[in-house]
């Protein structure tokens, strides 16, 4: 008891506990609901689902951070060299334990998966993400007042949630909705154009409702993004298999010489190396769009002060994720250009 | 499909997208970074070699620096000795020439003594012989003329007188 009673606790409790009423009083901020497929964005006549904008954020991100780290490479490195180097040293010199002489090979493909990974999956962390967009409305969704920030630009609050049921058919199909949850301040403003904004519904008090579509969502919750590189990683394993072992490689799925029990093996053998590209997809997917319920939910709940260790979290999900691809990755290269016979 | 959100056209570009970016870090950060480690590999590898060699070459010349100061002492010890023996030596020469010469001087100090003695004592015997014989002829007058033969006798009662 006498532990409970400490300054430092009591003080912390007060805090936090002015940080729930604060929030639950003055910010509220909406449940979004969340759907598995990317939000279209409409960009003068380019149409193009978020995720693919953030993707194409991240590589902007990558480039940036290698020509920064390669403008001049010096001898006694510093900074951002250092970094990277010591990122690139690092896997290459895992590459080399467990691919010895084909390191080299392999290299470029498990370190551009591990970096696209990472800085994708660091970049929903980053404020703005899934908080910043058009509002919309889709019918069959739940919408939200809108509150007018000054004219042009709208927020979200937690209020007079209502969902619509007929409506626009156009957009009925993709209706979306995200919130301003990512930032942990609380703060949750989201543009609203005009010509998006004229046509939102009313709910029965009266009140403007919306949904909204933001700009940017993390790439690796779209599963166009982790099947792409799922595809791109299993097809390369075959590829170094036949490299390595020319069509003999393929003896491990159709396997004549063992018997009845050797042809059973391949059968499971091929129906893993399928397997492989679902779990590689689904993994990080699941993994990465989970993350950012939790913060979703988390910020809906208490906005403030509650999702920043969530944030800590997530930032060691997104790294541990990009590791596991890329090394998952390069044991199963590692591994296709063993000859299978060998291990009998 | 659809309702996962998969659709052929974006799976396609995201394949598209990552073997491009692959390309471009390939060029621009893997290899200009690879070569950048093996070059300083390299050349960490020459400075440690080298710093082996000149350590190497450091602790030979000390061992001969030391060397060279040790034998430096033992010789100056020997010179050192060599004096002290030297000196003792000349010290024993000196004090023997010193005696030996006080010797000589005190020698011939008693040689001439004893000749001055004798001396002395002939002239002092010739003196008594003229005095008694004055002695005796003034008391005996000059009876006795013969010179010679006086003093012959005066001779004769010294030397026995002195028996």
């Amino acid at each position: 008891m006498g532990r409970l009673l400490n300054p430092k606790v009591l003080g912390a409790l007060f805090i936090f506990a002015l940080a729930v009423y604060i929030s639950r009083t003055y910010v509220s901020v909406p449940l979004p609901s969340i759907q598995l497929p990317a939000e279209p964005i409409h960009l003068g006549p380019l149409t193009l689902p978020n995720t693919f904008i953030a993707t194409l954020l991240t590589d902007i991100t990558v480039l940036l951070l290698a020509f920064a780290a390669t403008r001049k490479l010096s001898l006694v490195p510093s900074g951002l060299q250092n970094i990277l180097e010591m990122a690139i040293e690092g896997f290459y010199n895992l590459t080399e334990d467990i691919a010895g002489h084909n390191a080299a090979k392999f290299f470029p493909w498990v370190m551009t998966i591990f970096l696209m990974v990472l800085i994708s999956n660091w970049w929903e962390l980053v404020p703005g993400f899934d908080a910043i967009g058009w509002m919309e409305s889709h019918p069959g969704m739940t919408h939200y007042e809108t509150r007018q920030v000054f004219p042009g630009l709208k927020t979200l609050v937690n209020e007079g949630a209502y969902t619509p049921t007929g409506g626009h058919g156009e957009e009925a199909a993709e209706g979306e909705h995200e919130d301003a949850t990512e930032t942990e301040a609380g703060e949750h403003t989201e543009e609203a154009a005009g010509e998006h904004a004229a046509g939102l519904p009313k709910n029965e008090a009266g009140n403007e409702v919306a949904v909204l579509v933001p700009f940017l969502r993390a790439a690796a919750t779209d599963l166009n993004f982790t099947l792409a590189l799922s595809l791109i990683s299993m097809f390369m394993v075959q590829y170094y298999g036949v490299q390595a072992l020319g069509l003999g490689y393929f003896s491990k799925f159709l396997n004549l010489k063992g018997g009845v029990m050797g042809f059973f093996v391949g059968v499971i053998e091929t129906i893993s190396e399928f397997a492989k590209v679902l779990s590689f997809s689904f993994r990080l997917f699941g993994n990465i769009f989970g993350g950012q319920v939790l913060l979703f939910v988390m910020a809906y709940l208490v906005p403030w002060l509650l999702p920043v260790p969530f944030y800590g979290l997530e930032l060691f999900v997104g790294f541990i994720q990009a590791f596991v691809f890329a090394m998952l990755t390069l044991v199963f290269f590692a591994v296709a250009v063993i000859s299978h016979d060998d291990h009998h | 499909m659809e309702q996962l959100g998969i659709n052929l056209p974006f799976l396609v570009a995201q394949i598209i997208n990552f073997l491009v970016i692959m390309t471009l870090l390939r060029m621009f950060l893997y290899k200009p970074m690879l070569n950048m480690l093996e070059t300083r590999r390299e050349r960490i590898r020459e400075s440690l070699s080298a710093a082996e060699t000149a350590k190497a070459e450091a602790a030979t010349r000390n061992r001969e620096n030391e060397e060279i100061i040790a034998q430096a002492r033992r010789e100056a010890q020997d010179i050192i000795r060599q004096a002290q023996e030297n000196a003792k030596r000349q010290e024993v020469d000196i004090l023997a020439q010193a005696r030996q010469e006080a010797d000589t001087v005190r020698q011939r100090a008693e040689g001439d003594i004893a000749q001055e003695r004798q001396q002395a004592m002939a002239s002092l015997r010739d003196e008594v012989a003229q005095l008694s014989l004055a002695i005796a002829r003034k008391t005996i007058g000059a009876s006795l003329v013969n010179e010679q033969a006086h003093s012959r006798i005066v001779e004769e009662i010294l030397a026995g007188g002195t028996k």
